[in-house]
């Protein structure tokens, strides 16, 4: 495949909070190559959202880097000085928030807000040009009445304009990666593919070239991810290209949500929720954080920490079961 | 007053609605506050009063404020001296009427030196947290443990006693509660997900304090200028009293009540008629800040 873009490397975060240290990622290693969409999906506290923030270092107070890199071609984003990292945050990588009516300023007029970006990375003097420039993007995500969009304040736009808006402020400056934060996952669902359509729409005209896709939904990887990595209580636990994750998968946790999903195709599904919820990671399970709720658990699971090991080319699990 | 309080409100709302919706802003403010209460008509109907003498003010007044007429000192009310003479034969309503424009003016010169200074420090204070947080909210609390007419009194020995420097000693006074204030709006608006994806499009920390926190910390802003207003005015017409302020024979109402003492039992009106202007101004404003609260607050916004 093409060059990588985005590698991060063994990455910990951990949260201060009242009752102790939360463990939010426990090395997470994830490497996105250039004009690919990656998918990463889980249940909610996973560390989906913390993984997209960290890699643009966007974290609040509490939280801490223990260890491990994020690079950006071949910048490690987590030591860059300030002043670099701005220039990379909008220029570089680009991020579309799960809540579209509150990611954008409720007293700045819409497209103020989107000139606001393009005047900070793209030299264009002229304020017509600019303007002129705000339009097409609003355009290029299939906003109806741009003219109009461009006077109006967010609280008069709906969920799914917003959200547009968000996306079209989010591709302003030609990022070379968009990490997407469960973009659809606040609308409803008409809405929400209409969204993901409009995600389809971008990728194959090339404005956005790489994707990092956060979501919790299935259904939404099949539409548009190229590989797929499936997160557990801060670990990445599978790792494969798309075919292979929903046909072929290993780890018991990705079996788990896939079988969460309803079969339309059959006549009678049954869904197969998985037991238990996502641990506290304040005190997390021992060895394999999945061995309190896994089917397929062996003695060794609670002991010792399985290792992210490859079992065919572009697929990787995390588990005793499948160990040589 | 209100052309006062207005030029201080003109470029805030401008900033948060826009010039079209600004004039509909205040149709709206002032067609609400009639549908209110008796109590809001009647401040809206005296604020407006206080304007027209304002801009009017030396068409109206029936003679010169500074004119003695030493055959008729502390006359009751009559034909030619509507409100009286003072202790020098002056007439008292043209002086309320030329103090207007000076007690105003000292509101509003308090006010703006409150907030040019607090505001941004507040922003910078709450925005940044930590050491810089520390420092200047240490400084503005160390401010505000004075007793506040204290304060005022050492500033304006400072400063030497005149109106302008009574002006900016309130101002002084006045600027820990801007920042107070500004700094409580910055911590709760600095959290949203807005900030962060300004941040995330690289935006700097002034672009994000001046055209994000700034603007949508703006309506508590607002309705504490007009209370402040009120108590600015309050204040400077205490420190005339006190003859710290303006200074006679200005025709400011502070320095009016201080002379109406002297006569209290002779011409009670000398003292009357300039205090209950000063009380009407300062309750009439407080009304107004109430009113623009429900205004602005975005909860109750679109319920009409």
């Amino acid at each position: 495949m093409s060059e990588k873009l985005l590698e991060i490397r063994d990455l910990s975060v951990h949260f201060n909070t009242f009752e102790g240290v939360a463990r939010v990622l426990d090395g997470v290693c994830l490497t996105l190559y250039e004009g690919e969409v990656l998918g990463l999906i889980g249940e909610s506290g996973s560390g989906k959202t913390v993984t997209g923030l960290t890699v643009l270092r966007l974290l609040p107070i509490s939280a801490k880097v223990v260890s491990g890199s994020v690079y950006f071609h071949d910048d490690n984003l987590l030591v860059l000085p300030e002043y670099k990292l701005r220039d990379i945050r909008g220029g570089g990588i680009s991020l579309v928030f799960q809540e579209p009516g509150t990611s954008l300023n409720p007293v700045a007029k819409v497209g103020d807000q989107l000139m606001d970006v393009l005047k900070l990375h793209q030299q264009i003097g002229d304020n017509n040009a600019v303007r002129a420039k705000a339009m097409e993007l609003l355009e290029a995500v299939n906003m109806p009445r741009p003219s109009l969009v461009m006077s109006q304040y967010p609280h008069q736009l709906s969920a799914g304009m917003q959200q547009r808006v968000a996306i079209a402020m989010a591709i302003a400056s030609n990022p070379e990666l968009l990490i997407a934060d469960e973009p659809t996952s606040s609308l409803d669902v008409t809405v929400g593919k209409r969204i993901l359509e409009l995600m389809i729409y971008l990728k194959e005209k090339r404005t956005i070239s790489s994707l990092l896709f956060i979501t919790h939904s299935f259904g939404i990887i099949s539409e548009i991810c190229d590989r797929v990595a499936a997160m557990y209580a801060g670990n990445i636990v599978e790792y494969g290209d798309v075919y292979t994750m929903l046909h072929k998968c290993c780890h018991p946790y990705t079996k788990g949500l896939i079988n969460s999903v309803l079969d339309i195709d059959k006549k009678r599904s049954e869904l197969k929720p998985m037991k238990g919820t996502i641990p506290r990671l304040i005190n997390p399970p021992s060895g394999c954080g999945f061995h309190p709720r896994c089917p397929e658990r062996m003695d060794k699971c609670p002991v010792e920490k399985p290792n992210l090991n490859p079992i065919a080319k572009n697929h990787f699990v995390a588990c005793h079961a499948y160990e040589k | 007053m209100l052309t006062c309080s207005l030029t201080l409100f003109i470029p805030t709302l401008t900033l948060e609605l826009g010039t079209n919706s600004m004039f509909k802003f205040i149709t709206q403010a002032i067609k609400r506050s009639l549908r209110r209460s008796k109590l809001a008509r009647f401040s809206t109907g005296y604020l407006i009063l206080l304007l027209v003498i304002i801009i009017f003010g030396p068409y109206l007044a029936p003679s010169d404020p500074l004119a003695l007429d030493l055959e008729h000192t502390v006359q009751p009310p009559s034909m030619e001296y509507p409100f009286g003479t003072d202790g020098m034969g002056r007439c008292i309503l043209s002086r309320i009427i030329y103090g207007a424009r000076l007690t105003s003016l000292a509101g509003f010169v308090a006010i703006l030196v409150g907030m040019t200074v607090g505001i941004p420090l507040g922003l910078i204070s709450g925005y940044c947290r930590g050491k810089i947080d520390t420092v200047i909210m240490m400084g503005m609390e160390t401010l505000m443990g004075f007793p506040y007419l204290l304060l005022v009194i050492v500033l304006i020995t400072m400063l030497g006693p005149s109106l302008p420097n009574a002006m900016v000693a309130i101002g002084i006074w006045i600027m820990p509660y801007y920042t107070r204030l500004a700094r409580a709006s910055a911590l709760s608006i600095k959290e949203q997900e807005f900030i962060e994806a300004a941040r995330m499009s690289g935006e700097s920390n002034f672009s994000i304090i001046l055209r994000y926190i700034f603007p949508n910390s703006i309506s508590p802003i607002i309705v504490w200028s007009t209370i402040y207003y009120a108590r600015a005015i309050l204040m400077a017409a205490g420190l005339g009293f006190l003859g710290l302020g303006a200074q006679p024979p200005i025709p400011e109402w502070g320095a009016m009540t201080a002379i109406g003492r002297e006569y209290i039992f002779v011409a009670p009106h000398v003292l009357f008629f300039p205090s209950i202007i000063i009380l009407l101004t300062a309750l009439s404003f407080n009304i107004w800040g109430d009113l623009l609260r429900d205004i602005l607050d975005p909860r109750l916004r679109g319920m009409e």
